[in-house]
């Protein structure tokens, strides 16, 4: 009888002091998935969260400053620079701008200061800035101050001008942290996680010293703006090929795969503009329009960016391109080698506009199979995405010298930027092992001496314009520095800016008919992309409300930098 | 495992030392059975007159104590009427005790196997026989409670072997986590997890959303013939006892025992034939074809979910040869189940062996489900002052199954023209036959023979649950108890699409596989004192418990297989392979106590509390208290004791009960405080965060609840009712909801809101007849439920619960202001005077598109089961008839249906239509609008049928139905021809028919199937009929044979 009380109290005791035990109950950490990861876990994530909310949109923006266009229907709504209602398309640079790195470079920031690792608290303030200057530029006032608090579920939008200064700062106190040497030895370095630059802080600087500058340039059309203070940025900043922020792909399953590539077939029916082929085919820089008889005036690097179909006979070699709004006219005709040889849906069928994966396709040959042979320049499976090229930071740095009034230098930049382009496509490798931007040989040094040398290219300080250099900016950054481009042409107001010199628009043979505009658009160009809708307009209304978002012609509301 | 072993060795030394305690000195034993329904009434309480000798009854009735010839037995139990022996020469005194007048005695289980009278408790609990679920022959004995629980929620998934069957007391409460019940069985928690789907490893073309393959609730696992009773506790009281686990309620379950006497063996069989007979309608005037012109391979993409054959081309050719696709499609489904019991022992132990095996085949081809369980418990007295009992349960089963929803079978045969012969699937060589001549793998959805031959799916569990009750009499009014308990099971599955099937095409085919391991144990320990003072009668419980909960889903998957028709990983592309790992690990502590007070058999005061540890809030990074506490009092007054209404003629029974109690809960899910990373394979690797973000700042979801009702029986007991009304509120839901990404998360956890829920609940039995030759009972159960969202978790406009958002734009959504049943989806536009605003070049009305709406309320106006039972001699005839009124039921086939042209709404197309509306041109909303006299011809205007001029509003339905649930003739075999031979003592054959018909004013085929699967959060996908087959007709037969 005793025994079994004692034995009761014994047992009792026992689930008593477990049950009043705290430590019992320490088990809410996930055995599966580190819950505390060091920064140099989280960082590889970050570089790889960028190409996808740009490649994302890219699909959308590509086609406002006709990088491209839909080949299968006319009239599409996202060509004619309208949007797409209750839909997230667009809105994967607001994705990624809080949720694929926002709340991890915090984390990363948080935790590396932690730790001492003031590179990886470097890089990733470096990266937000990048993000929120992407975030501001592409949907005006965003999230800013109030981001990633806890506990809230509606945030408050700052204008843009805030975001601005915001990421100005972001990007100096990334380099004073850049700046710092007093690590702590038992924390991992940069060098481990970073598959871009490998850790090294020069290149992180320099790329910062980039965003910096691109965050002093934008606003051209103020009073405040200060050009000298752009070209001192860009001098700091990337100065060769190897210093270009490229993101590469590993290309061994779909989610490391490049999403402009063949796996991943998201280009299906884009297809290059016309605007981008003349740029190229040397109709518009050389003001002659390109014929056989004027080959001379081709810009070498056409076969190596665009994709020419199996009629040659128009003038630049086969390289066609669409007018936004227009679908190819001859999107419905099957291959050219099922009809009867001269016969005329034989000779149509060959002039269809090619797919940016190839000469002389018009399908994706490889959806969902892994091909390094189906590629062209940066439309492949495993090809990098450059973020910040050289040869951009050249071209910023002449706009920045040719408003100054300093042609000299500006005409020094806008050569070293067209030739960095030309090293760009050359660059024998990248990191990561991805595949060559080139397509079959580099081009030759007597081919670029003859471009340099040729009616495309202006030589002396008289006749360098504006639009040469934007317009060779729109080249190098063709295929992949969409939102800057994007920027670009709204700080000239698309058309309506004319070039002081040549009278002419500075973008000399883009296409706009404000009659032709999406309905939406009420007969105006786009100016910035609604929020993301998942997230904004299901869930944060009240501030679209407040800053005019829920208005049917929102997206052509013109942004705060572009504006004097 | 080694546990395992320890739990079978202490069974088999109590059983040993049981028997050897036999051969003591001058026991008196026998067996205490109650007069009323001749079952063994436990915890009697047995005293020799003069003596301070006392013992109690044990589970099966029976007692033994030391005494000397001439002494004087007391039997006193509640409820009973005191009765005294003699002890005569005999070693053995069985007695019957007889019920005391008005004073029915219903006793039931609560907390850990502890009886209850009927009359203590405050709170509504509801009884339901093993024998009457296992009668019903459910495949799924889930199912078996509807309308026999009042407030029982029973939503099955579908009409295929191994379907999931969630089961919701009263009403969801919880907007984004689990509303389900927890299982006891024999006091131990009984895993009812659902398979998640989002623990599998994720496909590029194979959604899985829990809306595509459906995984049995593992509650199923339980074999009906083991079940003695099911007690049902709809209230928060359940936490009381059971702690965070019951606050949505418990079904407790007590397992037949073995009882003493003679060895008895019990064998029974069932056969039983099933048949699909309710399926959405199509129409065969109008073949395939847009704007009236035919074209065989014309198709539509309703909400670009892809292409299917679209039907408004013109009529049939009158000697268009049709095909019966539907009927060639589904078969007679055939189960065949046998059980077989043994059992017996002594007084001082007992055991029972029962197995049960079955096996179905599917209504569907190639679905089929096996399952054998084996069950071996046992009791013994280890000596005056203990008792032990014991139970092992293994289960085994394997489920072939087939797809649902989107791309499922039913939805493809649907869609398959009828001029087609769709039992045509292959071509010779073995490929994918395409019935359109321009289509291809990727783009012709697959033939619903292909799908259920070639896209397979099977599911494998392995099962073992124990337990391990000690209880302990030290003193008289002491009692000592713990019991541990095991539920440990393997569960494995596969699905696979396959290389030629339309979404694995592009992969090349698809494998996914899982392995789920989930262990728990359990242990609760507590000390129970009685105390009579007086008039007062005292119960003090002081217990505390320790729960473990671990589950972990290692998921593997694989594309671009290299032999067509070759299911294993290793066929698939090593670089496709991905593997996920989830690990749930929860432990609990509590520490309870409860204390009765009861007066002169007539006042009852009761009062719980708890503190309860959880570990879902702990933090390895900020500091958090996961202790929280909550309870419950209830005052329950049997009015009828008063001197005044004792006499009562008519009222044989009163009282009034009230209670108020309160539960905390946990979120749904571990690791949810702490920072969220997950795995990327993206290039480099690495970890970021997943789309749901942490909220370190979690509390408990807080509900409080309080009901108060009656209990009234009249007429000698010939009728009673039960009553009961409740209102409960809840809040600090945790939820993990989408909102704005600028929390830097897709969806975030928050905690907030408010809910309530208020409901009546109702049960009336009616003795009709009672002759000697003729009984007739009746019984009712009625409930009404009314759940609304008074507040949203942190203000946020609205929470959707994506897994329901299977077709166009409709889901189940919450809004402040809402029913939590809300359905949300598109509506058409309306100017400000609500008229219908038309496009002026259309002629057609415009939709709100992804711009959502509150469209219906799938909450019951009400709900009532009606039971009847009828014994004529040697017959006993009964029946469950299930009714209901109102709800909303989205008839998501209709309207998927309607978008292709093979509903029957869109035969009226040679019709010129005049939508009734205003122009969009401008003046819409002012006084004097521009009425619109567009006239559309629909036949020549296929986009009369398209999301943009329907909208799912058009396809709700508020839906009233009576089913006939089940319904059972057993035939005893009678006494005089049993008689005749010694070996069989009894037999009876009996044939019970399930969902034999319905009458319902609900267009679709069967309104309660569930979108999604018993794993759902919240409200889930009940009433949303969209890819469920409907629940099969069934008929069994079979007999029951006793050795």
């Amino acid at each position: 009888m005793k025994k079994i009380i004692i034995l009761g109290l014994i047992v009792m005791t026992g689930i008593a002091s477990l049950t009043g035990c705290k430590k019992y109950l320490d088990i809410n950490s996930d055995p599966d998935t580190p819950q505390f990861p060091d920064p140099s876990s989280v960082f590889p994530t970050q570089l790889a969260a960028i190409p996808r909310g740009l490649q994302f949109d890219a699909r959308y923006a590509g086609r406002y400053i006709q990088n491209w266009s839909t080949g299968a229907t006319s009239n599409s709504n996202i060509d004619l620079m309208g949007y797409t209602a209750s839909s997230d398309v667009n809105g994967d640079i607001w994705r990624q701008t809080y949720f694929g790195l926002g709340q991890n470079l915090n984390y990363i920031i948080d935790n590396g200061i932690k730790n001492g690792q003031w590179d990886y608290v470097g890089a990733a303030l470096s990266l937000k800035a990048l993000m929120f200057q992407y975030a501001t530029d592409y949907h005006g006032p965003i999230i800013f101050t109030d981001a990633f608090k806890e506990n809230q579920a509606f945030f408050k939008y700052d204008d843009q001008e805030v975001v601005y200064r915001g990421v100005d700062s972001l990007a100096k106190l990334a380099i004073t942290y850049l700046n710092r040497s007093d690590y702590n030895p038992s924390s991992s370095r940069l060098s481990k996680g970073d598959f871009v630059y490998n850790g090294s802080i020069p290149k992180w600087k320099k790329f910062t010293f980039g965003l910096l500058a691109r965050n002093a340039h934008r606003i051209t059309n103020k009073a405040t703006y200060n050009a000298q203070a752009v070209m001192d940025y860009c001098d700091s900043s990337l100065s060769v090929v190897d210093d270009d922020f490229v993101i590469p792909f590993d290309a061994l399953k779909n989610d490391d795969a490049n999403f402009f590539g063949t796996y991943r077939n998201n280009l299906t029916t884009l297809r290059q503009t016309n605007f981008i082929v003349r740029l190229l085919d040397g109709s518009i820089l050389s003001g002659v329009t390109a014929t056989s008889a004027t080959a001379f005036n081709r810009d070498p690097r056409l076969k190596h960016i665009l994709a020419a179909s199996h009629d040659t006979t128009n003038g630049n070699g086969g390289f066609r391109g669409l007018d936004p709004g227009v679908a190819d006219p001859y999107v419905a005709l099957a291959n050219w080698w099922t009809y009867a040889t001269n016969s005329t849906n034989w000779i149509n069928a060959r002039k269809k506009v090619a797919i940016p994966f190839g000469d002389t396709l018009y399908v994706n040959p490889s959806s969902n199979v892994f091909s390094s042979q189906f590629r062209k320049y940066l439309f492949g499976d495993k090809v990098v995405m450059p973020i910040m090229t050289a040869s951009e930071i050249q071209f910023m740095k002449a706009e920045a010298a040719y408003k100054k009034g300093n042609t000299g230098v500006a005409l020094d930049a806008y050569t070293k930027g067209i030739n960095l382009h030309f090293d760009f496509i050359n660059r024998p490798n990248f990191p990561r092992g991805n595949n060559v931007l080139y397509t079959g040989n580099p081009i030759t040094a007597a081919e670029r001496t003859a471009y340099l040398n040729g009616n495309d290219v202006r030589r002396t300080v008289a006749t360098i314009t504006l639009s040469d250099i934007m317009l060779q900016k729109y080249i190098a950054l063709y295929g992949w520095g969409f939102f800057e481009t994007f920027v670009d042409m709204r700080r000239y107001h698309w058309t309506a800016d004319l070039d002081p010199v040549t009278n002419n628009a500075v973008y000399l043979g883009f296409t706009l008919d404000l009659t032709k505009l999406a309905p939406e658009n009420l007969g105006k160009p786009v100016y910035r992309v609604r929020p993301r809708f998942n997230s904004e307009y299901v869930w944060n209304r009240d501030e679209l409300l407040r800053i005019g978002a829920l208005n049917g012609d929102y997206h052509t509301y013109e942004t705060w930098f572009s504006q004097p | 495992m080694r546990k395992i072993l320890l739990l079978m060795l202490l069974f088999g030394v109590g059983v040993f030392y049981a028997n050897s305690s036999l051969a003591q000195a001058r026991v008196i034993s026998g067996v205490v059975i109650g007069d009323d329904d001749n079952t063994p009434l436990r915890d009697v309480t047995v005293t020799v007159k003069g003596k301070s000798n006392a013992t109690k009854t044990n589970q099966v009735g029976s007692y033994s104590i030391t005494a000397n010839t001439g002494d004087v037995l007391v039997f006193t139990f509640i409820d009973y009427t005191r009765q005294e022996a003699i002890v005569g020469a005999s070693d053995k005194v069985n007695i019957r005790l007889v019920q005391a007048q008005k004073q029915l005695g219903e006793v039931v289980v609560t907390a850990y196997g502890t009886r209850k009278s009927k009359r203590e408790l405050g709170y509504s609990a509801q009884d339901v026989k093993g024998e009457e679920i296992a009668e019903t022959q459910r495949d799924n004995w889930i199912n078996a409670l509807a309308g026999r629980v009042a407030g029982a929620n029973i939503t099955p998934t579908s009409g295929v072997p191994g379907a999931s069957t969630s089961i919701v007391l009263r009403g969801a409460v919880s907007l984004g986590g689990n509303n389900q019940p927890l299982f006891v069985v024999d006091g131990v928690p009984y895993d009812n997890q659902t398979m998640n789907q989002e623990n599998l490893a994720s496909g590029n073309s194979v959604a899985l959303g829990n809306r595509n393959s459906d995984y049995t609730n593992r509650a199923a696992d339980i074999n009906p013939a083991d079940i003695e009773s099911v007690t049902i506790l709809k209230g928060p009281e359940a936490t009381a006892l059971y702690g965070s686990d019951g606050a949505s309620g418990a079904i407790v379950i007590t397992t037949r025992k073995g009882k003493s006497g003679k060895a008895t063996v019990n064998y029974d069989n069932s056969f039983r034939f099933e048949k699909v007979y309710r399926f959405p309608e199509i129409q065969q005037v109008y073949g395939r074809g847009t704007a009236g012109i035919a074209d065989q391979n014309a198709t539509v993409n309703p909400y670009a979910a892809g292409a299917i054959s679209a039907y408004f081309g013109p009529k049939y050719a009158p000697d268009t040869k049709f095909y019966d696709n539907v009927n060639a499609f589904f078969k007679t489904g055939f189960t065949q189940k046998h059980n077989i019991n043994v059992e017996g022992g002594s007084d001082v132990s007992t055991y029972r062996l029962s197995v049960n095996y079955a096996n179905q085949e599917g209504v569907v081809p190639m679905t089929g489900f096996e399952k054998l369980s084996i069950r071996l418990g046992g009791t013994a007295k280890v000596s005056q002052k203990i008792n032990i009992s014991t139970s092992f349960n293994y289960v085994n089963t394997i489920t072939d199954k087939s797809t649902k929803g989107a791309g499922g079978y039913l939805l493809n045969l649907l869609n398959f023209p009828s001029d087609v012969d769709v039992r045509d699937y292959q071509n010779t060589d073995g490929s994918r036959k395409i019935y359109k001549s321009n289509a291809s793998n990727s783009t012709e959805f697959d033939n619903p023979f292909w799908d259920v031959n070639k896209n397979r799916s099977q599911d494998k569990l392995d099962r073992i649950t124990g337990n391990f009750t000690i209880n302990i009499d030290p003193l008289k009014w002491l009692n000592i108890k713990t019991i541990t308990g095991l539920d440990v099971y393997s569960q494995t599955g596969d699905l696979l699409i396959h290389p030629l099937s339309r979404s694995g095409f592009s992969t090349n085919g698809f494998y996914s596989v899982y392995q789920q391991n989930t262990k728990n144990l359990n242990n609760v320990f507590q000390v129970t004192g009685r105390k009579k003072f007086g008039n007062f009668s005292n119960a003090l419980t002081l217990g505390a418990s320790v729960d473990d909960y671990k589950t972990r889903i290692d998921a593997q998957r694989g594309e671009r297989f290299y032999e067509l028709n070759f299911a294993s990983l290793n066929n698939t592309d090593p670089t496709s392979r991905d593997a996920k790992t989830t690990i749930m690990n929860v432990r609990k502590t509590r520490l309870f106590a409860t204390y009765s007070l009861g007066y002169n058999n007539m006042v009852y005061l009761s009062f719980a509390g708890n503190r309860e540890g959880n570990s879902t809030f702990m933090s390895k990074f900020v500091e958090k208290n996961p202790y929280f506490n909550y309870g419950a009092a209830s005052i329950s007054f049997v009015f009828t004791e008063l001197k005044a209404l004792n006499t009562l003629e008519w009222l044989s029974y009163g009282k009034l009960r009230a209670s108020y109690g309160t539960t905390g809960k946990g979120p749904l899910l571990p690791y949810v405080i702490d920072y969220t990373f997950q795995s990327q394979i993206t290039t480099g690797g690495g970890y970021a965060y997943g789309f749901t973000g942490n909220n370190f700042g979690l509390k408990p979801e807080f509900t409080k609840n309080f009901e108060f009702g009656t209990e009234l029986k009249f007429l000698k007991n010939r009728i009673s009712l039960d009553l009961t009304h409740y209102s409960l509120r809840s809040k600090d839901q945790i939820l993990a909801a989408r909102s704005s990404y600028g929390t830097g998360y897709v969806i975030k956890y928050f905690n907030g809101g408010l809910v309530e829920n208020k409901g009546i609940e109702a049960t009336l039995n009616v003795n009709a007849v009672k002759r000697k030759n003729f009984t007739w009972d009746v019984t009712a159960n009625f409930d009404r439920n009314r759940g609304k969202i008074l507040r949203m978790p942190a203000d946020l406009p609205t929470y959707y619960d994506s897994d329901t958002w299977v077709l166009g734009n409709l889901r189940s959504q919450a809004y402040a202001g809402a029913f939590t049943g809300n359905l949300s989806g598109s509506v058409y536009l309306r100017n400000a005077n609500g008229e219908l605003i038309i496009n002026p070049t259309t002629g057609l009305p415009a939709s709100t598109g992804a711009d959502f709406f509150i469209v219906g309320d799938r909450q019951p106006d009400f709900k009532v089961g009606l039971i009847n039972t009828f014994s004529y001699k040697d017959f006993t005839l009964s029946f469950n008839l299930d009714f209901r009124k109102g709800g909303d039921v989205f008839n998501g086939n209709e309207f998927w249906l309607y978008l292709q042209g093979l509903s029957k709404r869109t035969l009226d197309r040679e019709k010129p239509v005049n939508i009734t509306g205003v122009l969009n041109d401008g003046l819409q909303n002012t006084t004097n609008p521009t009425r619109s006299t567009i006239t559309i011809y629909p036949y020549y205007r296929s986009d009369y049928f398209t999301a943009t001029s329907v909208t799912e509003s058009d396809f709700i339905e508020s839906v009233n139905w009576m089913r006939l649930r089940d319904a059972t003739l057993t035939y005893r075999l009678p006494k005089a021809l049993m008689a005749r031979q010694k070996w069989i003592k009894g037999a009876s054959v009996f044939v019970t028919g399930t969902d034999l018909f319905m009458i319902t004013n609900y267009t679709g085929a069967d309104p309660s199937v569930n979108a999604n699967t018993a794993f759902a959060r919240g409200y889930g996908g009940a009433g949303i009929d969209y890819g469920s087959l409907a629940t099969p007709r069934g008929v069994n037969f079979g007999c029951r044979v006793q050795f």
